[in-house]
């Protein structure tokens, strides 16, 4: 089970009064993982968390895939739902399978939501970020 | 003149949050709220909406958590919206409402802060005596497309 508390913000890809879609870390192993918002709840919202490549957050950012299809990129066999609360504390976190998520369709993004600059304040350091993990991608599948 | 959320910038430590005057104000605008007309989270920035839309103690060191969304232009604000809809089950209109109010905003109302140059979106980041309610010119549906 992931623990989401311990991953480390790189920054906001989506933001519009507060973030919609964020990459995080897991630091030392340099794991990637995409944090996107689902909707709000009583006193939390809802968030799915999954794994990916510098790769597929690079062609979401460069528009050459949608949110969907991104979603859809996910490295690992599961995602994870997690609730965050006040103050950004972690109230749950629940896995669900591949095939759960991709019968679920309330839980993916309609068809054509593309990156907007715009509406990435963080698109500088995160491209300088993604191009690094790049490279190392490629270079561990090298050795 | 104080901001309306001196008490979150206090809170959060918001140490660099003295929002720069760039010249948008004064305005008309647009921003994004509930049919409902007392509906709670009307005019608030996402700080002061409980629960707070936050991923990491990180988000709370944003001074942007005290500005409203604005847009110059009525057309860009609903092709915003339209694309933020896209995100799953139609959460972002459940968050932030259908209509597409427009205001008439002054140097006495507040700070405006656009986030790149060539933007039409900036943060509206309120003085304390403003009432944005009474700034209000006209409200309107917001033309969904292709949902």
């Amino acid at each position: 089970m992931i623990n989401f508390s311990k991953l480390k913000k790189i920054g906001d890809i989506d933001y519009f009064q507060g973030a919609f879609l964020s990459l995080f870390v897991d630091e030392p192993k340099g794991s990637l993982y995409l944090c996107s918002w689902l909707k709000k709840l009583d006193n939390s919202h809802l968030w799915l968390v999954f794994q990916v490549r510098a790769t597929d957050v690079l062609s979401y950012m460069q528009q050459k895939i949608d949110h969907l299809k991104l979603s859809k990129r996910n490295i690992e066999k599961l995602y994870y739902l997690v609730e965050i609360g006040a103050n950004a504390v972690v109230c749950n976190t629940t896995e669900i399978s591949t095939e759960e998520f991709l019968k679920s369709p309330h839980l993916m993004a309609k068809e054509g939501l593309f990156f907007d600059e715009d509406s990435c304040e963080d698109e500088a350091e995160l491209l300088a970020f993604l191009h690094q993990s790049k490279a190392f991608e490629s270079f561990r599948l090298e050795n | 003149m104080e901001y309306k959320y001196q008490a979150t910038i206090a809170l959060y430590q918001l140490a660099d949050c003295s929002p720069k005057d760039d010249g948008t104000l004064p305005c008309e605008c647009y921003h994004y709220i509930f049919e409902e007309e007392n509906h709670a989270d009307n005019f608030l920035p996402i700080s002061e909406r409980k629960p707070e839309r936050v991923n990491s103690a990180k988000d709370q060191q944003k001074c942007s958590l005290i500005g409203l969304s604005c847009y110059l232009s009525a057309e860009e604000a609903t092709k915003k919206w339209n694309r933020y809809n896209k995100y799953p089950d139609y959460a972002f209109e459940k968050s932030v409402g259908t209509i597409l109010c427009k205001l008439c905003l002054n140097k006495e109302d507040g700070t405006a802060t656009k986030d790149k140059e060539h933007s039409t979106h900036f943060n509206f980041y309120e003085y304390s005596s403003t009432n944005l309610k009474s700034k209000i010119l006209e409200k309107k549906p917001i033309t969904k497309q292709n949902q």
